[in-house]
């Protein structure tokens, strides 16, 4: 190892706390003004401060539920299991929801983890790639022979987030800086996605999550209809079908129909 | 060396998104944080793209690392290219640092050793880097606060040196020099008359922090008068050169940044010719930053 990259080494486990014999303070000059150590420490602050400020950044809500001496933990934690491996802070908190179904006390409070998907879906929302969203116009044009082998892409942004637990509700109150309800099961799935560069959110009934989990599983129309089978009749289900097509397209959701 | 001149500019931050775009206000130029846009899609580019049609854009990136030992992140350079063909800025710029190693990145400036070594290795792969991307890249002084002991030469002397074997531009930060100044005990005039005059071809203005004996770069004040007088000092070496000015925390409302971009131009009409300015000015229109691959 070159000499140059020795000291990267030693700087860098410094700043992750796994110097125990510190290395790199030999390497640094003291001075009247200030010793080795006390300078280097401007850099482990920084990194701390840093990251931490990305962590309470892009989980806002989450702080606002555990409370400053809880998220405090949570993050220091974080930022010692995942040390970020990417050239953008953005993307730094994204295991947020792996750590906290490992680690107690988190891992005993199911609304935590619930809590960080939605705050995370958000954020994956926010910025996804861009498509130009099938028309109503677009649907309207297909050949009736098209409709039994129609396949459909949706937009990066459309998520599907399972929850069993009010965690909405708890994120709802909180966005809104209002007491959290008590935490009680409530299974449900919200449907995350981006509409006119805002995310939008709402709840999906049975059948809707059925037909939309089959249509971003497959990509097939026919499958959806087969999928509905199960909550509609036979006569029933082309139309609801249909219905929903229509709707996930007025809701800029679906990019592609072939 | 005929200097392109944007004028004078203001770092782009969200906060002032629907402003600019509503108000489109008189600011020569925009400087980007080019990590902020290294994303798929949504607001971010958008927001970039209505803005860009309205101004110049310069990139300036944080995680180049081009210091670092390990290898250059081939999926960041590409991501760096293919937003630069977006954005067609004038130029790019990042920091004469590391920030990692071992895929790790600490999203901190760190500082190198000023010897032979270091400028072996960081001239090689700013080459690297200027035969990937097609262009001269600038680099950026930092603010530090320690001294390795390996260094064996002024800072000043290391930044020439990396400058001028690897053919790049110099951004230079004069809040940097003198937050280093004070945290290393020199004179910043020192290093402002030590940097060649014809690899600069930005500056880079801001505020900072004390703490204790040390100075802290930390964007969130207004630039304070000292620093304001190493930019006169700054002018008068290297006459007309685009100059900006980056906050990052604490962020006013951008009528008040553009009233303190106001003093940068004041300072810079008192101290150069109408018939500098001008020229620099002019002269942007015709310049083409020309890049011959060394490889």
């Amino acid at each position: 190892m070159n000499k140059l990259r020795k000291l990267q080494h030693e700087f860098q486990n410094y700043l992750l706390g796994d110097d125990s014999e510190q290395l790199i303070i030999k390497r640094v000059k003291s001075t009247p003004q200030r010793t080795a150590e006390q300078r280097m420490l401007f850099y482990s602050n920084a990194y701390i401060l840093r990251l931490k400020e990305a962590l309470s950044s892009d989980y806002e809500r989450l702080h606002s539920y555990l409370g400053d001496e809880l998220f405090d933990t949570l993050m220091l934690q974080y930022i010692k299991h995942y040390p970020s491996k990417h050239p953008s802070l953005r993307y730094f908190g994204q295991y947020m929801v792996q750590l906290v179904k490992q680690l107690e006390p988190f891992k005993s409070l199911v609304e935590v983890a619930e809590i960080a998907s939605i705050e995370q879906a958000f954020a994956n929302s926010f910025d996804a790639a861009d498509c130009h969203c099938v028309t109503q116009q677009q649907l309207a044009q297909l050949a009736p022979e098209a409709w039994a082998t129609l396949s459909l892409k949706f937009h990066d942004s459309v998520q599907l987030l399972p929850q069993r637990y009010n965690s909405f509700q708890i994120w709802q109150a909180l966005d809104k800086a209002q007491a959290p309800p008590q935490k009680m099961p409530d299974e449900c799935t919200w449907l995350i996605w981006r509409h006119n560069l805002v995310s939008h959110y709402r709840a999906l009934e049975k059948a809707e999550l059925s037909a939309l989990i089959t249509a971003k599983t497959t990509g097939s129309f026919a499958s959806v209809c087969e999928a509905l089978l199960e909550h509609f009749s036979e006569e029933e289900t082309p139309m609801r079908a249909v219905g929903y097509l229509q709707q996930w397209i007025n809701e800029q959701m679906v990019c592609e129909i072939n | 060396m005929t200097r392109p001149f944007l004028g004078f500019g203001l770092g782009l931050r969200t906060e002032h998104y629907p402003y600019i775009i509503e108000q489109t206000p008189n600011v020569d130029w925009f400087e980007i944080l080019t990590e902020n846009y290294m994303v798929a899609g949504g607001k971010p580019l958008d927001y970039l793209d209505k803005i860009r049609n309205d101004y110049p854009i310069v990139m300036h990136g944080v995680s180049l690392s081009i210091g670092s030992t390990d290898r250059l992140d081939a999926r960041y350079l590409k991501n760096f290219k293919q937003l630069i063909q977006r954005v067609q800025p004038e130029w790019v710029s990042d920091h004469l640092c590391w920030s990692g190693v071992n895929g790790t990145n600490s999203h901190d400036l760190l500082p190198l050793p000023y010897n032979e070594e270091t400028i072996a290795h960081v001239v090689q792969r700013v080459q690297q880097v200027q035969d990937y991307l097609g262009r001269r890249i600038l680099l950026e002084n930092l603010s530090s606060y320690v001294t390795y002991k390996d260094s064996e030469m002024s800072e000043w002397e290391f930044f020439n040196e990396i400058a001028r074997r690897a053919d790049c531009h110099i951004l230079l930060d004069i809040n940097n020099i003198f937050v280093s100044a004070h945290n290393h005990q020199f004179n910043p005039v020192d290093y402002i008359n030590g940097i060649d005059v014809d690899r600069v071809m930005q500056f880079h203005l801001a505020g900072h922090s004390y703490n204790g004996e040390m100075i802290i770069d930390t964007h969130d004040h207004a630039v304070c008068d000292p620093v304001w007088a190493l930019y006169e000092s700054a002018l008068k070496r290297f006459g007309a050169v685009s100059t900006m000015i980056e906050r990052d925390d604490n962020i006013p409302p951008f009528a008040q940044l553009r009233k303190e971009l106001a003093i940068a131009e004041d300072i810079a009409s008192r101290t150069l010719s109408a018939e500098a300015l001008h020229i620099s000015t002019t002269s942007n229109n015709n310049t083409e930053l020309s890049y011959e691959q060394t490889a």
